[in-house]
């Protein structure tokens, strides 16, 4: 167990001013800074909208619109690469796996951080949501500030997204891991995406672990052409995760050239 | 697999290894490298020395042979085994993002080593004074050096360093050679080195170990190597008629043989080449030169090599 945190301490330590971090700061940011600049452009409409009694369910909605499509899956693909490349780029495979380390504890504590970093980044889209609340209720005058804030509705919320963009995770970490080439993993990861997005209309959409993120949005949707499946995708999604990280664990595990 | 011998720090026993497409790159390599020892490995560039080095340290699966570390099996002790060796394989590993003190931070989380360790390695391989300076800006040589801090910094009984001068100028050829001679005298480390120049390490090792296109050639001391520079010493002679110099060698009890056009004897005393010389003179050969033709350890290593 100290040879995990102490592993896991020293994965963290090399995010530091990484890609994949400034990408996780960028990204839980993007979209609520969009919607401050959208909001001071309506600044007339403002007021308005701040008292209405659902302001907080559609800011939370409008913000996912993005975020459940385009940002959190794609944030996830090319976060869990950046990490594996950290290693690739700067040729240290080789002194990772000469440490006093399992492999078990090295596969793990990596993931770990990568789990940490798309927990991050649901943080920043959190606090990102709230400023963009905040900033237009400050810059505007006469704007009222929207009442009841449903923290644990969202937190909920968060959660069940958090758990539906795991097999990205899990799938994107197996190929990062396999392959050096850092385009085969984004590349695969950007068709698996794309795939999902046409396979949200399919009835057998959810077999695509990458639809997960995108069903749990459209779920709520008024109007979509989305087939919702009637089944439960966050069960899904665990199970896509168990079983894809169990697979990269053996293959990691079982690989001869290790860097 | 053979009993191990706690004389040595690291053996290796019929190393066989081939890549996926079956070509061999080991044939039967049997390493063993003294405790206390500077140990060189030599070999051409793709004789077969990193990936030695890469199957000792656990990075590429073992397909034949035997490898044991501090008397102990790699793959069943593989922990504890790293815990005591610090390694530099190939170009160096080292976050291009972090400063060397954060690169080092973050492997002292691992060897959980006193933070003072990371001042101290830094200190010895003369990179104290890089501050926030990314190692992504650092020269070769200074990533070399960093690479050997990285090395050292949990205080190693074992060093393996894989063409550790590589990219570095004659100074800090001179500096690394003086520090690993350091560490193994004041500190008893055993190092392993390879190099593909025995000139680059002929002062710094005891122990030498020739590789060529996977198979071990030669595995001595120093001393033995050089036994076999002396026995390679010999006289070289050209002259204007083979036949009659046959002639003369053969009276005077002198082997010979021609290569080249030129006669190569056995090595002779001053006074006896002169002999030898007048003998030729009085035959009525002319003699173009005759002399003696000392090997140098790098001529006996490209002999062996180039075989």
């Amino acid at each position: 167990m100290i040879a995990f945190v102490n592993s896991l301490q020293s994965e963290w330590m090399k995010t530091r001013r990484s890609l994949a971090l400034w990408m996780v700061v960028a990204g839980g940011f993007f979209t609520p800074a969009v919607i401050i600049v959208a909001r001071l452009v309506n600044y007339a409409r403002v007021p308005e909208l701040y008292a209405r009694d659902d302001f907080w369910q559609m800011l939370w909605r409008n913000s996912w619109e993005s975020m459940s499509v385009f940002f959190l899956p794609l944030g996830a693909i090319l976060s869990t690469s950046l990490i594996a490349q950290l290693e690739y780029k700067n040729n240290t495979w080789k002194q990772l796996h000469t440490l006093p380390l399992s492999y078990t504890t090295i596969f793990f504590s990596k993931l770990t951080v990568i789990l940490i970093l798309m927990a991050m980044f649901f943080v920043f889209f959190n606090i990102g949501i709230w400023l963009s609340a905040f900033v237009p209720y400050m810059l505007v005058s006469g704007t009222p500030w929207p009442a009841g804030l449903p923290w644990r509705e969202f937190l909920n919320d968060d959660l069940l997204y958090f758990v539906d963009c795991l097999p990205i995770v899990a799938l994107q970490y197996l190929l990062a891991l396999r392959f050096k080439n850092f385009l085969v993993g984004i590349g695969l990861g950007f068709l698996f995406w794309v795939g999902a997005i046409g396979s949200v209309s399919w009835s057998k959409g959810w077999i695509i672990p990458y639809t997960y993120v995108m069903f749990n949005y459209l779920k709520g949707a008024e109007k979509t052409r989305a087939i919702i499946p009637d089944l439960n995708i966050h069960l899904l999604a665990i199970g896509w995760f168990a079983a894809i990280t169990l697979v990269s664990y053996a293959l990691y595990v079982t690989r001869s050239e290790k860097g | 697999m053979s009993e191990a011998n706690f004389n040595y720090t690291l053996e290796t026993a019929g190393l066989v290894h081939s890549f996926g497409d079956g070509s061999p790159v080991l044939d039967d390599v049997s390493l063993a490298v003294e405790a206390g020892s500077i140990y060189g490995f030599l070999g051409p560039n793709g004789a077969g020395k990193t990936t030695t080095l890469r199957l000792i340290l656990g990075l590429l699966k073992r397909q034949q042979g035997t490898i044991t570390i501090f008397g102990k099996a790699l793959e069943s002790h593989r922990i504890e085994t790293l815990r005591r060796i610090g390694s530099m394989i190939e170009s160096p590993s080292i976050y291009s993002h972090l400063t060397a003190r954060e690169n080092l931070a973050l492997l002292q989380k691992i060897y959980e080593c006193p933070r003072s360790r990371i001042g101290e390695v830094l200190e010895l391989v003369g990179l104290a004074d890089t501050g926030k300076k990314k190692a992504g800006q650092f020269s070769l040589g200074m990533k070399q050096r960093l690479a050997i801090a990285i090395a050292l910094l949990a205080d190693p009984q074992l060093l393996i360093l894989d063409e550790p001068t590589n990219g570095l100028d004659p100074n800090g050829i001179i500096e690394v050679r003086e520090l690993l001679r350091e560490l193994n005298r004041e500190r008893g480390i055993t190092i392993l080195v390879s190099s593909h120049l025995l000139s680059e390490i002929d002062r710094l090792v005891s122990h030498v170990g020739i590789i060529n296109r996977g198979r071990m050639l030669f595995q001595g001391t120093l001393d033995e190597l050089k036994v076999q520079q002396q026995r390679s010493t010999h006289v070289q002679l050209e002259t204007s008629d083979t036949a009659v110099t046959l002639t003369v060698l053969g009276r005077g009890g002198i082997e010979a043989q021609l290569e080249d056009g030129k006669f190569v004897l056995p090595a002779m005393e001053r006074h006896e080449i002169a002999k030898l010389n007048r003998d030729l003179v009085a035959a009525g050969v002319e003699v173009y030169e005759i002399g003696v033709v000392r090997s140098d350890l790098e001529r006996i290593f490209i002999d062996m090599v180039s075989d």
